[in-house]
């Protein structure tokens, strides 16, 4: 009877964990990570296929009409259109750059200056954009680059061209970038030996060299001198045919930053592409704003844009490489937007749509990535743009985004803050600093500086006889450095109905910046200057009078201090009011 | 051969007479698993390590307690010199309890991998399915032994006592309820010295290939760390009177 008991505990407790370990369930086996089913895929030589693309590893594993096997997710795409990423040639990156312009289908950044401190940040949680930059810049003492606040190692009489180009390369730098305007009234400039000197120590150390130049008379000395290409069109003078015939004997290629030509000559060239940003989701009232904005307060002599056009266009049709490039964030630019309106002033002086897709894919992969083309083959990085409408058709639908696919991920493209979520704010105390920092389900006060964009300068605040005390020491490290007071909203709140941002200061003397943060987190902040002295002084700041603000949706603003030095200063009284 | 059988099923029989052990011995694992793996830990692959861990604990408890208390208890009442003075070879009264705790360790495991599998939704290979039960179902050896050293060295209140703080603490500086990395330095070295530790790091190679660099020292640990269980469970049992 025991023998029995025995025999039936073994026998059905291994049936039952027989049939446990058959039915447990068990990892589904793909052949793909991501299956794009019937896509019109645009093709190297301008026409529409349609065929499944299979993503696997990051990778495009296969490109081909109806491909057979499970993928992890599919996306069917019929009706749609299939692009590679678009790769930004001309950019300065800084803080959210890289993330933000994925949102708008960007893969790269061809950064022609950024600081050192951002090259070594770049390990973040967000899926972000490539960059390949310059760094650091080839330019002098008061040259241009010089003029943003941040460390700029600049060549002078004595500087060892062959050790400087070496410390670029060791610091991560895939090519160098001089500036040469030999002309300029404003900035001071490398002789014509010296950028000589530059670019024959850059191409012998394996890099690539580029020049910022604004003149044809600086171009054509740069292609005389073997850079390898040029990161503006000039705007001064028509192309002649012997640039041209020099250009093309060399292989100069031209990244033409159209959209930041037209920002200094002040043209409504961009217009019709802003305008119909306007009820497009995905831009935020500050890029919109960001994109009005013009460079300098009047256009800037020397700029031309028809000219710039021209020059493109002949340049193009003579067979120079044109490089599609925004300068962004400089005004009138933004992160990842701006390379669209870039592929529209292209297409606007000349490039068919295909060429003006090329000038933002394969002609920039070539040169700065030719170990990544961006192109949909078997084995490239899986960098997909999914549009809604054929490209080929009208550039403006590399705009009309359905889904972007960076290195074989799909990337979510959050809605921006909506309307409802900013309650409207009415005349209010911001603080009087009797009972502390903070109001409980307001707002709260803090120190803000910019080491937080990897900067060198500090800030702490304090409360002494009831007002806001701030220490701040602004340090030379990001390029608009700062340090000072902020206060945050507990969530963006609607001032419409208010004009004015008062308070009183006393301190330090000197002239202190006042930001207002509205909109999207990622936008900078809209700045307005104010002198301080040791007298306590009303400062009563019109809130219009802040360019791009988005006054419906306000973040926060700040007190701070954006020259170097070492200031204190105190604070009261800080108050939102209506005044006529 | 028949002996045995009928003394493991001597075994069974007993335990089904005696829910109260059965039924906590068995469920309670389980039921904890539940709690702390699935419902209290969502997102990631919360669900397949805690699997890998509450497994090991899931066969713990029979092997102790099992063990400890019962061999205690037996030896007070005069049951062991009895079972000496019969004809049976005298290893069979200890391999008919390891076979025993062996199927009860099995059946403890059942309802944990359902739940994993169906309420945790851990998907793994046929392969890894079959490793980890035949790990965790090993892992009762040692544990056994240990139960073992403590029903011959001690009475069967005293045994009680000691089975609740062996079993618990091993659970917990072992890793099996959290992992051990949230611990303090301090306790991530003591975690070195328990066997659990060392079976929950091979239980969590199986789930999770990217955690196996250490498998060959976890290995030989917990092979010599078994040998020497069983060898003081041996010298307990010479010394019992």
């Amino acid at each position: 009877m025991l023998n029995s008991v025995f025999n039936k505990a073994i026998l059905s407790i291994s049936l039952v964990v027989l049939v446990m370990l058959i039915v447990l369930p068990k990892p589904n086996k793909f052949d793909f990570d991501l299956l794009i089913k019937g896509a019109r895929i645009i093709s190297h030589q301008g026409v529409e296929v349609e065929a499944d693309i299979a993503v696997l590893d990051g990778q495009i594993s296969l490109v081909s009409k109806d491909i057979e096997g499970d993928a992890k997710q599919t996306h069917d795409a019929h009706g749609q259109f299939v692009m590679p990423m678009l790769m930004d040639a001309h950019t300065h990156s800084f803080g959210d750059a890289l993330s933000n312009t994925l949102l708008f289908g960007v893969s790269t950044h061809v950064d022609m200056f950024t600081s050192t401190a951002f090259m070594n940040s770049l390990e973040r949680a967000k899926p972000q954009a490539r960059l390949i930059t310059a760094g650091m810049l080839a330019t002098v003492q008061r040259g241009h680059g010089t003029q943003f606040g941040s460390h700029v190692d600049t060549i002078e009489q004595d500087t060892d061209i062959r050790n400087w180009v070496a410390k670029r390369k060791q610091e991560g730098s895939a090519f160098i970038k001089l500036v040469y305007m030999p002309n300029s009234r404003v900035f001071a400039s490398l002789d014509l030996n010296t950028a000589k000197l530059i670019i024959k120590e850059s191409q012998e150390q394996g890099l690539l060299a580029v020049a910022h130049v604004s003149t044809q008379q600086a171009a054509l000395e740069m292609v005389s001198a073997g850079i390898d290409g040029l990161v503006h069109q000039f705007a001064d003078t028509e192309v002649t045919d012997e640039f041209i015939a020099l250009a093309l004997q060399n292989e100069v290629f031209v990244i033409p930053t159209l959209s930041v030509i037209a920002s200094a000559a002040h043209s409504d060239v961009t217009k019709g592409f802003t305008d119909k940003l306007s009820d497009n989701p995905s831009v935020s009232s500050a890029q919109l704003a960001q994109l009005k904005s013009r460079l300098g307060t009047t256009k800037i002599p020397g700029f031309d844009y028809e000219t710039a056009a021209l020059n493109t266009k002949k340049m193009h049709i003579a067979g120079i490489p044109i490089l599609a490039g925004s300068d962004a964030p400089n005004p009138g630019t933004a992160y990842g937007l701006s390379l669209h309106q870039e592929l529209n002033l292209l297409a606007q002086s000349g490039l068919s749509t295909l060429e003006a897709i090329k000038a933002a894919t394969t002609n920039v992969s070539k040169i700065f990535s030719p170990e990544s083309p961006a192109e949909l083959s078997i084995g490239s990085e899986a960098n997909l743009l999914i549009l809604n409408a054929s490209p080929l058709e009208s550039i403006e639908n590399t705009l009309n985004i359905q889904q972007i696919i960076y290195q074989g991920e799909l990337i979510d493209r959050e809605e921006p803050i909506s309307e409802s979520s900013s309650p409207k704010l009415h005349a209010t105390f911001l603080s009087s600093f009797s009972t502390g920092f903070d109001i409980d389900g307001l707002l709260a006060w803090a120190a803000t500086d910019d080491s937080i964009r990897n900067g060198n300068s500090k800030a702490s605040i304090s409360i002494s006889q009831e007002r806001l005390k701030v220490n701040a020491e602004v340090n030379n490290g990001f390029i608009f450095p700062w340090a000072g007071a902020a206060v945050f909203f507990d969530k963006p709140r609607d001032l419409t109905d208010l004009s004015h941002l008062q308070f009183t200061i006393e301190g330090t003397n000197g002239t202190y910046t006042v930001m207002a943060f509205s909109g999207a987190e990622t936008n900078l902040p809209a700045t307005i200057p104010i002198d301080v002295t040791q007298t306590e002084t009303v400062a009563s700041i019109n809130m219009k009078a802040f360019e791009g603000i988005d006054l419906s949706k306000v973040r926060g603003f700040a007190i701070v201090v954006s020259e170097p030095g070492k200031f204190t200063y105190s604070i009261d009284d800080v108050k939102l009011v209506k005044s006529n | 051969m028949i002996a045995l059988r009928n003394e493991v099923g001597a075994e069974i029989l007993k335990s089904i007479r005696a829910p109260e052990f059965v039924i906590p011995t068995l469920l309670m694992p389980s039921a904890f698993y539940f709690l702390f793996g699935i419902t209290l830990s969502r997102g990631g692959n919360n669900a397949a390590y805690f699997l890998a861990t509450y497994g090991v604990f899931a066969v713990m408890g029979p092997a102790i307690f099992g063990f400890g208390i019962g061999v205690a208890n037996e030896r007070e009442r005069g049951w062991l010199e009895l079972k000496r003075l019969l004809p049976a070879p005298p290893y069979s009264y200890v391999l008919a309890k390891l076979l025993a705790t062996l199927l009860f360790a099995a059946a403890a495991l059942i309802p944990l991998y359902f739940l994993a599998g169906f309420v945790g939704n851990v998907r793994l290979p046929l392969s890894a399915w079959s490793g980890l039960y035949l790990l965790h179902l090993l892992s009762c050896i040692p544990f056994a032994c240990i139960g073992l050293s403590l029903g011959f060295r001690f009475n069967s209140s005293g045994a009680i006592a000691l089975s609740n703080v062996i079993y618990l603490g091993l659970a917990v500086l072992g890793g099996l309820w959290m992992p051990v990395f949230v611990f303090p330095d301090w306790m991530q070295t003591v975690a070195l010295a328990t066997p659990t530790y060392h079976f929950a790091e091979l239980a969590l190679s199986i789930v999770d290939k990217s955690n196996s660099e250490s498998l060959l020292t976890n290995l030989s640990i917990v092979i010599a760390m078994s040998f020497a269980f069983a060898g003081l469970a041996t010298l307990s049992w010479l010394k019992a009177k």
